[in-house]
C-alpha cells in the first residue's frame, strides 16, 4: 500500500498505513499507543531513528504532532507526509540519513482522534473533544446542523429590515456588513446553517457549543476557567487527550524540539501567546528567530511571537507555551494554509484578521477569495445561495462556503506542496537540535603506567545542551556528565565523572584524567545529557 | 435669500431663522437657548416632520463656532438647514426627517464671530476681557488701517528670521550657523504695552476664554488649561449650551464644527484610545471611515493625533462632555484645509513641531504656489512699508489668514459645506430607533387576548446611545405597556435595558377587552424615540 500525499485519512486508514510503515521499516521505527481518547481511541505514535546507531532514548528528540484541534487535519497529513519522507530516503538522502542515525523523532499524527473522526465523516464541525463540556446537553440557541442534506454546513440567509448584512452589488455570492448609514436597501440576517432550540419565534442567537471543549487551552502554563478561558476545561489536563501528551513528553526527557501543527493562516507561532518578546528570555527569541528566519526560506511564511503577531488577547494553556516554558523545549505551532495570501490579500498582521478592515476592503477580499475559488477550484468550493424551507423559520436562502477543504484545510490537490514546505522547515529545526561528540582523544604516558587522557566533548548542536536557556533554569534536565568508564585501570585524577555544566550551541570543553593502567587495562569515554544524547568513545590504552 | 458661498453675519442669520420659519412652519422651528456675554441670542433651530412630536424622536444636534473665528461652521450649519428644508423629496432627506429630529446651533460665540467679520481683529471665542496671570505683551491691531491684522516685519541684528532666497514673500528661520546676511525680526501686527523701546513682547490676547475648554469633563484651572475660565461652564454660551443638551435626552449623536486642518476629529480629548469602551472604538471608526470615504478628511483621535502635549491634553472640551458624561456619540470636525489644497500632506501636531526649517520653506512655498495660481496671489498681502508709531519704519504683509488658513475663502465655501453635511447624515442614520410589529394576537376567549409583538431597534447604535452611555445607566430602560379601555392580565409594563442595534425582542400581553377592540401600545424610551401603535385585536388577530 504506497502513501497518498494527497489524501486526508480517517482513523482506520491511518491507524493502516502507520502499521504499514511499521512493518516495511522495522529497522527504524516503533509504533505504540500513548493512550486512549474520550472514546477509548488509541493515540497511535511512531517513533522514528535507526536503531542500529543506538537505543533512541539516547539520542537528542524531536516531537511532531498534528489536529490538536479536530478540523484541522493538514497537520496530520503533514506530519504523515514528514514520516513517508523520512523512511523512504533513509540511506538515500544525505540530510534525512543524518537526522535518523543522530536523533529519534517522534511522531504522533492526530491527537484528537475522536474529533478529526466526525469532522472528517460528517458534515459536522467542532473545536477538539467529543466530550460534551462544558454542558451534557444542548443549550437553547442555534445549534450547527445540515439542514438541507446537502454534506455540508453553511449559512443561512434572510430577509430582514433590520438585518446587518446586504449582497454585494459586484458578486451576489458575497454578503457584506451593514453600514451604519445604511438606511434603505434590501437587508438580511446571515446565521451559521442550523437549528434553534427553544425557539421563541423571534429571536436567532448562537448557542454555547455542545462540543465546547478547546484542548489547546487546556495545559497548565497560565490556565485560565472556563468564565475566563473559553474551552480550557474544568482544570488542567483534564482531557485524556492532553493528558496523555503530557505524560509521553515528561517521559522523553530528551526531547529538546517540537512542532504542534494547526490551521489555518500560513504562519510559523512560536511562545509567547501571553507576552511579548521584550519580556521572553533574549538568547532562546534569538534562536527562534534565527531557526525561523531560515526555515522561511522553505515555506515562504512569517515566523512571530504569538502574543505579538497573532492573537488579539493573550491566550492561556497553549501547549505550545506549556512545552516551552514550564519544559524548556524550542517549540513551535505551524498554522498551515494560506487561503487569504494565495487570493492576493495582504496581511500586515494576523492579530487584525478578525476585526474588520475598512468597508471597501471587506467587498475587495471578499472577491479576492471568490476569484480564487473561480480560478483555481472552478468555483466549486461556493455553493449558491438557493431557497429552502425551515422547519423553524420558513423561507430561507442556504449558501457559503465549503469551508473544510477550502479555508480550514487546503483542497486534495493542494495538500501534497502544503505538506513538503512545512516539513522542511521541521528539517530545519531537527539539523540543529543539540548533540554531544568527543574529538581530539589524547593519550600520553606521563610516568610508571601513568596515562593522562585528554578529549574535547563538544556540542555540534546549533541550541544548547539544555535545549533552550528556559530550561538551564527549570534545572530538570541533566547537565552534560562526562565518564571515564575503565576496566583494571585506577583513575588517579579527583572525579570518575565530570560534570561540564550545559553547552552552549557550538562550543566546546576540554576533559582530562590521570589513570594508572596495566596490561588489561581498558576505557572509554561516554557523554551523555537528557538533551544532547549520549556518545561513547573506546580507548585504546 | 440664502447662499452657499456667504459667511453670515448676526441679523443677515436671524433674517435667514425667520424666513425659514415663514415657509417651513410644519418642519422649521427655533428658539433662543441664552444670551451671549453682550446680550445677543443663542438660536437652536429644530428641524422634523411634524414638529408637535419632536421630543418623542431621537435627535441629532449640531452646533457651529464655539471659536469665534471658525465661521465656516457656522456656513456648514446654515447649509445643512438649507437642504433638509429644500430637499425634503430626498430619500435620505425624507427618512431622516421623518425619523429623527435636528437641532442645530449655528452659532455660539455670536459676539466673537461678529467682531470678527467686521473687524480687523481676531479672537479665540468670547468679546468678555479676559487674560489672567499674563504679563503686558503685543495687543494686535491694525495699525495702517488697511482692514487686515498681518505681520510685521524689521531688520535686526539679532533677528531670527531671513528672507528665503525661494521667494522673497517667505519668512524663514536663521540656521544655526547664519551669521551673514540680513536677519529680520517677525511678529503680529499690533502695538506693545509698556514698550521700552527695545523688548519686542509676546502677543498677549485680551479676549482670553475658549469656549471649548470651559465644559465641565476634566476641566482644569487657568494656570493648567488657558481659557478654561474661572469655573466649568461659568460663561453664559457654554452653560445655555450645556443646559440644552441635558434637557433634551433624546440626544443620541452630535457634531460640534470648528476650523481648521480638514480632520474629522472623534473623543477622547484627554485619554488614549486603550481607555475607550471596544465597541464604542469600533463604531467611530467605522464611522471615520465613512467620513472619510466623503470628506477626504482622516478620523482622528483628538488625544492621539491633535494634541500637543500627551502629558498635558486639552481640558475641558464639549467632545468629551458629550461622549464621557453623557454617552453621546460625538465627533467634531475641523473643516478647510488649505494645505491640502496646495498638495501639503496631513501632519499632527507633533510632526509639525519636529518640522524642519527646510520643509517648512517647502511648505510655505508650495501654499504660495496655491495662492498665485488660483487666487492671483491675493491671499497674502505682499510686504510693504509702513510707519509704526512705536518701531518706527516696518514692512507690513504676510497671509490674510481669516480667508485663507482659518476659513476657506468665500467660493470654496460650498463644497465644504456638502461633504461635511454629508457625513453628519450619516451620523445621524446611524442613531438608534426603536419601534414594533405585531407578531401575532391569538384570542384565548371572547374577551380575552394575546397580543404577542417584536419590540426592535432599527438603528446601528444601541438604544442607550453608545456602550458607554448603556454602562451609564441613564439613558438605560426602554418601556413598553398598552393602554385602552382593558385590564392587562399579569405582566403591565415590561422594561428592557438596552437594544443592540438592529435587535429585536419579543414581548407578549395579555389583555381583557371591555367593548373597544382596539389598544395602543407605547414604547417609550429616552434615545431611541417613542413610539405608539394602535393595535385592533379583532383585526389583527389570526
Amino acid at each position: 500500500m504506497n502513501f497518498n500525499p494527497s489524501k486526508y485519512y480517517k482513523y482506520d486508514e491511518l491507524v493502516e498505513q502507520m502499521n504499514q510503515w511499521n512493518k516495511d521499516y522495522p529497522e527504524l521505527t516503533k509504533l505504540y499507543s500513548i493512550g486512549k481518547s474520550y472514546e477509548e481511541r488509541d493515540m497511535w505514535l511512531i517513533e522514528l531513528t535507526n536503531k542500529n546507531t543506538g537505543k533512541s532514548e539516547d539520542k537528542p528528540g524531536y516531537y511532531i504532532d498534528g489536529n490538536f484541534h479536530a478540523g484541522e487535519v493538514t497537520g496530520c497529513a503533514t506530519a504523515m507526509y514528514t514520516v513517508n519522507h523520512l523512511l523512504e530516503n533513509y540511506g538515500k538522502d544525505k540530510e534525512v540519513t543524518f537526522i535518523l542515525d543522530n536523533f529519534v523523532v517522534y511522531v504522533l499524527p492526530r491527537v484528537s482522534v475522536d474529533g478529526a473522526e466526525m469532522y472528517l465523516t460528517t458534515a459536522m464541525t467542532l473545536r477538539s473533544s467529543t466530550r460534551p463540556y462544558p454542558f451534557t446537553e444542548k443549550q437553547p440557541g442555534l445549534h450547527i446542523k445540515d439542514m438541507d442534506g446537502d454534506g455540508y454546513i453553511t449559512q443561512m440567509r434572510i430577509k430582514d429590515p433590520n438585518g446587518k448584512w446586504k449582497v454585494s452589488e459586484k458578486d451576489p455570492r458575497l454578503m457584506l456588513s451593514r453600514q451604519p448609514d445604511d438606511f434603505e436597501g434590501e437587508f438580511y440576517n446571515v446565521y451559521d446553517e442550523g437549528e434553534i432550540i427553544d425557539f421563541d419565534g423571534v429571536e436567532i442567537k448562537a448557542a454555547q457549543r455542545l462540543y465546547g471543549l478547546d484542548i489547546n487551552r487546556n495545559s497548565p502554563v497560565n490556565w485560565k476557567p472556563e468564565h475566563e478561558q473559553k474551552g480550557a476545561g474544568p482544570y488542567p489536563f483534564s482531557e485524556p487527550e492532553t493528558r496523555n501528551v503530557a505524560n509521553f513528553i515528561l517521559a522523553h526527557k530528551n526531547i529538546a524540539g517540537l512542532m504542534s501543527y494547526h490551521t489555518t493562516s500560513g504562519v510559523h507561532l512560536r511562545p509567547s501567546a501571553q507576552k511579548p518578546d521584550k519580556e521572553m528570555n533574549k538568547t532562546d527569541v534569538k534562536m527562534f528567530k534565527e531557526i525561523g528566519e531560515r526555515g522561511k526560506e522553505f515555506t515562504g511564511y512569517p515566523h512571530v511571537n504569538t502574543f505579538e503577531g497573532f492573537v488579539s488577547s493573550p491566550q492561556t494553556g497553549i501547549f505550545m507555551d506549556w512545552a516551552y516554558e514550564n519544559e524548556g523545549i524550542l517549540s513551535w505551532s505551524t498554522e498551515l494554509w494560506d487561503l487569504l495570501q494565495r487570493a492576493g490579500i495582504k496581511i500586515e498582521n494576523f492579530k487584525d484578521r478578525y476585526t474588520k478592515k475598512t468597508f471597501k476592503t471587506e467587498e475587495e477580499d471578499g472577491l479576492k477569495v471568490l476569484k480564487w475559488n473561480d480560478e483555481e477550484l472552478d468555483g466549486n468550493a461556493f455553493i449558491k445561495w438557493r431557497k429552502f424551507d425551515h422547519p423553524q423559520l420558513g423561507e430561507v436562502e442556504i449558501g457559503g462556503y465549503k469551508m473544510k477543504f477550502f479555508r480550514q484545510n487546503p483542497p486534495e490537490k493542494l495538500l501534497e506542496q502544503e505538506c513538503k514546505k512545512n516539513m522542511q522547515f521541521t528539517l530545519v529545526h531537527m539539523k540543529a537540535l543539540p548533540k554531544l561528540e568527543i574529538s581530539n582523544i589524547e593519550i600520553e604516558n606521563v610516568g610508571d603506567n601513568v596515562k593522562k587522557i585528554s578529549a574535547v566533548v563538544n556540542n555540534i548542536g546549533y541550541q544548547p545542551t539544555s535545549g533552550t536557556e528556559v530550561a538551564q533554569k527549570l534545572k530538570k534536565y541533566s547537565t552534560v556528565k562526562v565518564e571515564l568508564e575503565t576496566n583494571n585501570c585506577e583513575v588517579i585524577s579527583k572525579e570518575k565523572e565530570l560534570d561540564l555544566g550545559h553547552l552552549d550551541g557550538w562550543s566546546k570543553k576540554k576533559v582530562q584524567w590521570v589513570v594508572k593502567v596495566d596490561d588489561n587495562s581498558e576505557a572509554k569515554i561516554v557523554a551523555c545529557s537528557d538533551r544532547a544524547g549520549k556518545t561513547e568513545n573506546e580507548l585504546s590504552l | 435669500m440664502y447662499q452657499p458661498n456667504k459667511y453670515y453675519k448676526y441679523n443677515e442669520i436671524v433674517n435667514l431663522l425667520e424666513n425659514w420659519k415663514e415657509h417651513f412652519p410644519d418642519n422649521f422651528d427655533y428658539k433662543t437657548i441664552g444670551k451671549s456675554y453682550e446680550g445677543r441670542d443663542i438660536f437652536v433651530t429644530i428641524l422634523t416632520n411634524d414638529l408637535s412630536n419632536y421630543k418623542d424622536k431621537p435627535a441629532y444636534y449640531i452646533d457651529a463656532n464655539h471659536h469665534a473665528g471658525e465661521v465656516t461652521g457656522s456656513s456648514t450649519a446654515l447649509y445643512t438647514i438649507h437642504y433638509l428644508l429644500n430637499n425634503q423629496s430626498d430619500k435620505k432627506v425624507n427618512y431622516l426627517l421623518n425619523n429623527y429630529t435636528f437641532f442645530i446651533v449655528p452659532r455660539i460665540a455670536v459676539d466673537g464671530s461678529e467682531l470678527y467679520l467686521t473687524s480687523a481683529f481676531s479672537l479665540r471665542s468670547s468679546t468678555k476681557e479676559y487674560s489672567p496671570a499674563l504679563d503686558k505683551g503685543l495687543i494686535q491691531k491694525d495699525i495702517d488701517d488697511n482692514g487686515k491684522i498681518l505681520q510685521m516685519r524689521f531688520k535686526s541684528e539679532v533677528g531670527n528670521y531671513k528672507i528665503s532666497d525661494k521667494d522673497p514673500r517667505v519668512m524663514v528661520k536663521r540656521q544655526p550657523d547664519d551669521v551673514d546676511g540680513e536677519f529680520y525680526e517677525v511678529v503680529t501686527e499690533g502695538l506693545i504695552e509698556d514698550f521700552d523701546g527695545v523688548e519686542i513682547k509676546k502677543d498677549r490676547s485680551k479676549w482670553g476664554l475658549d469656549f471649548n475648554r470651559n465644559y465641565p469633563q476634566g476641566w482644569n484651572p487657568e494656570h493648567i488649561q488657558k481659557g478654561a475660565g474661572i469655573y466649568p461652564l461659568s460663561e453664559t454660551e457654554t452653560r445655555s449650551v450645556a443646559d440644552f443638551i441635558l434637557e433634551n435626552t433624546n440626544i443620541a449623536g452630535a457634531m460640534s464644527y470648528h476650523t481648521y486642518g480638514g480632520v474629522i476629529l472623534r473623543p477622547y480629548c484627554t485619554r488614549s484610545d486603550k481607555e475607550m469602551n471596544k465597541n464604542d472604538l469600533k463604531y467611530f471608526k467605522e464611522l471615520g471611515e465613512i467620513g472619510e470615504d466623503l470628506t477626504d478628511y482622516p478620523c482622528w483621535s483628538i488625544f492621539e493625533k491633535f494634541t500637543m502635549d500627551k502629558n498635558n491634553p486639552s481640558a475641558g472640551s464639549f467632545i468629551d462632555f458629550t461622549y464621557d458624561y453623557l454617552g453621546i456619540t460625538c465627533f467634531a470636525t475641523e473643516l478647510w484645509d488649505i494645505r491640502a489644497k496646495a498638495g501639503l500632506d496631513k501632519i499632527t501636531f507633533q510632526q509639525r513641531l519636529d518640522q524642519t526649517i527646510k520643509e517648512k520653506e517647502e511648505d510655505q512655498i508650495k501654499l504660495l504656489k496655491y495662492n498665485d495660481e488660483y487666487f492671483d496671489g491675493k491671499l497674502f498681502i505682499n510686504w510693504y512699508k509702513a510707519d509704526h508709531p512705536q518701531l518706527g519704519e516696518v514692512e507690513v504683509g504676510g497671509w490674510d489668514r481669516k480667508f485663507s488658513f482659518q476659513n476657506p475663502p468665500e467660493k470654496l465655501l460650498e463644497d465644504v459645506c456638502h461633504k461635511n453635511m454629508m457625513f453628519t447624515f450619516s451620523h445621524a442614520l446611524s442613531m438608534p430607533k426603536v419601534d414594533l410589529e405585531v407578531k401575532n394576537v391569538c384570542k384565548e376567549s371572547d374577551k380575552v387576548y394575546k397580543l404577542d409583538l417584536v419590540v426592535f431597534n432599527k438603528g446601528a447604535l444601541n438604544t442607550s446611545g453608545s456602550n458607554l452611555a448603556k454602562k451609564l445607566d441613564k439613558f438605560n430602560n426602554i418601556e413598553i405597556k398598552v393602554e385602552g379601555d382593558i385590564e392587562v392580565i399579569g405582566e403591565k409594563m415590561y422594561k428592557i435595558d438596552s437594544l443592540e442595534g438592529y435587535q429585536k425582542k419579543k414581548i407578549s400581553f395579555v389583555v381583557m377587552t371591555r367593548n373597544d377592540k382596539s389598544v395602543n401600545v407605547i414604547v417609550n424610551s429616552k434615545r431611541a424615540g417613542v413610539v405608539c401603535k394602535k393595535v385592533n385585536l379583532e383585526l389583527e388577530r389570526n
